[in-house]
């Protein structure tokens, strides 16, 4: 065994064993709600930052500062600025109401039950996207240490995962968020420090834009391979896409009251402002010290240019221990995707939607099969994914979340004149604009056909599918009023 | 559920929430809070949003060099201060939530029960 094999274990097990000790497994909403009664602001403030926090956008951003420079900052930015918009937007107004799923905000406001599979079927890709960019970074971390060829790593943990959607369902306690929070944030803080040491130059050279673009030469003038429209269309998505993501709030109710709840917030938004201002002095740190990209490029895309900054100011030992926290963190949030992405389909809508007699299906089952078929879809398109960088496909997943069950929930909670045939026909031409918009695109369309050429020349179609989404609620709502004696919209 | 809202099915509590509904100040109150939402939701997205368009639609102007002396293009600077500005923007909301708003909503709340 290697070194950096010896350090990645000694690392990684005894955190996992943590991790998992710690996750008393919680089976209701009740008791979830229940254990972080105790909690003050500022401890849940700190859970609240353990979810949030993606090593996706850690490894994804500081990629893409070294590669394209230029939009590795949007992605910074707009990772961030969804955040405060959730807690005006949503928190405080679900608190309110007193429902804290899509599902139940839809069922309050209308009454055709379709609605609510629209939006259960609208997490479907977010989820299995999201879960495929985690599988990606996961793979080629283990790839890093151990050496051994990525589609063996990748099934290695699509049987990992399987057995996580078959075995049931385990709740990362808020203790465990915590140390998850607190260790990523220092390991963030003393290799940004360690490098800064390193690369021994003040702070106004650091981000010098010679330096900066002789790593990343303008082309034709441009700065960014994508269009202006298309980068736009990236940060729409990254806005809108948190507020409808299928778990972010679920900790924000899980404390005592509303003053609490804003409090955890707050703090919140600073530990996860500090992250990604940490991200952006890692990511130029990187164009420092690493130089130019072709020195560094590998197979894995711009994926592992953290690991190698590592390598390069700590040696094997930092490299293996960042590696084994990122794993963890990785793997936490896989666990949390399968159970929660596949619980809004079974529970949400299946249990408690579908009317009481004719349900034919168990719904442990049901359960099971919708977390393994999407662990099956992640693992595919994590093998199409390889060389893709990891924030992209979270930008890719935040695009259908920005397009169907944003303006779903949004529209529920805002907008009276949305009636129940708006919300669907609406919610539906989000979903199938983005799926076209995505599979004739260059992630797939793109990778698939080798050319690179694609029908569709946006990487991300927030934009355009979100545009055609909002269209047809309003037009609909509008004009078409087949019968009001169903009392078509509020109940 | 706030405490304001959060009722059991009693007489007592529906005639205390229909007391409280009805109530003028309350009324006024539930507004001036969704106004002040309103109007911190539309400068938080104003900011983003003018970030945003700049960015897509000039990069020239943030790649322009801070100083002669200082290399540092604009666009860290102002990535930097966006994220502050939101926290602090954050920060604002969450002490008008909960000091004067909730302290008036405890005001009246206290006048319907009386």
């Amino acid at each position: 065994m290697s070194n950096t094999a010896l350090y990645f274990v000694l690392t990684a097990l005894p955190l996992m064993i943590l991790m998992i000790w710690s996750a008393n497994r919680i089976r209701t909403a009740a008791e979830f709600y229940a254990a972080g009664r105790e909690y003050g602001g500022l401890r849940n403030g700190l859970a609240i930052t353990g979810d949030y926090l993606s090593a996706a956008s850690l490894l994804g951003i500081t990629g893409l500062i070294l590669f394209s420079g230029y939009s590795g900052l949007l992605y910074a930015v707009g990772f961030f600025s969804g955040w405060p918009i959730i807690l005006i937007l949503l928190a405080d107004k679900l608190r309110t109401i007193g429902h804290f799923t899509l599902a139940d905000v839809l069922k309050s406001r209308f009454s055709d039950p379709r609605i609510v599979l629209v939006a259960t079927l609208g997490y479907f890709p977010v989820v299995v996207i999201y879960l495929s960019a985690q599988l990606v970074a996961m793979t080629w971390l283990l790839n890093y240490i151990f050496g051994v060829k990525y589609e063996i790593v990748l099934a290695g943990l699509t049987g990992v995962a399987l057995v996580t959607a078959l075995t049931g369902r385990m709740i990362f306690s808020s203790r465990a968020q915590m140390i998850k929070a607190g260790l990523v944030m220092t390991l963030m803080l003393s290799m940004t420090l360690l490098a800064f040491d390193r690369a021994s130059s003040s702070l106004s050279e650091l981000f010098s834009i010679d330096i900066w673009f002789a790593s990343n030469p303008p082309v034709n003038g441009a700065v960014s391979e994508d269009s202006p429209l298309a980068l736009f269309s990236l940060g729409i998505a990254l806005i809108l896409g948190p507020v409808g993501l299928p778990h972010v709030m679920s900790r924000f109710f899980s404390v005592a009251d509303e003053r609490r709840a804003r409090m955890s917030v707050f703090y919140a938004t600073g530990m996860i402002g500090i992250f990604y201002i940490l991200i952006i002095l890692l990511g130029f740190l990187t164009v420092h010290l690493l130089g130019q990209p072709e020195a560094s490029v590998t197979a894995a895309g711009s994926n592992l240019v953290l690991v190698r900054l590592a390598e390069l100011i700590g040696g094997e030992f930092l490299a293996a221990v960042l590696v084994a926290i990122l794993v963890v963190v990785l793997f936490s949030v896989m666990t949390s995707l399968i159970l929660t992405g596949s619980s809004a389909f079974s529970h949400d809508w299946y249990a408690r939607t579908v009317i009481g007699g004719s349900k034919r299906w168990n719904e442990r089952h049901l359960h099971r099969l919708a977390s393994s078929v999407t662990v099956v879809f992640a693992a595919s398109l994590a093998l199409l994914w390889q060389t893709e960088n990891v924030a992209n496909l979270v930008g890719l997943a935040f695009a259908f979340s920005a397009s169907v069950n944003v303006p779903l929930l949004l529209g529920a909670l805002y907008c009276d004149r949305l009636t129940s045939a708006g919300a669907l026909s609406g919610g539906l031409a989000g979903l199938s604009a983005t799926l076209i918009a995505v599979i004739t695109g260059p992630l797939i369309w793109g990778n698939l056909s080798g050319s690179g050429e694609s029908f569709f020349s946006w990487r991300h179609p927030a934009l355009f599918s979100l545009s055609v989404a909002v269209l047809v609620m309003w037009f609909v709502s509008r004009w078409y009023h087949p019968s009001r004696r169903e009392g078509d919209s509020d109940k | 559920m706030p405490s304001h809202l959060n009722f059991s099915q009693n007489s007592n509590a529906k005639e205390y929430r229909a007391k409280l509904l009805i109530h003028p100040e309350y009324q006024r109150l539930r507004v001036r809070i969704r106004q002040y939402r309103a109007s911190v939701a539309v400068v938080l997205l104003t900011c983003y949003l003018s970030f945003l368009f700049v960015f897509v639609s000039f990069p020239q102007v943030l790649l322009q060099p801070v100083s002669a002396q200082n290399p540092t293009p604009w666009l860290i600077p102002a990535a930097i201060m966006l994220i502050l500005f939101q926290f602090l923007v954050t920060g604002v909301y969450v002490k008008q939530m909960n000091t004067v708003f909730d302290d008036e909503l405890e005001r009246i709340r206290q006048d319907v029960e009386v």
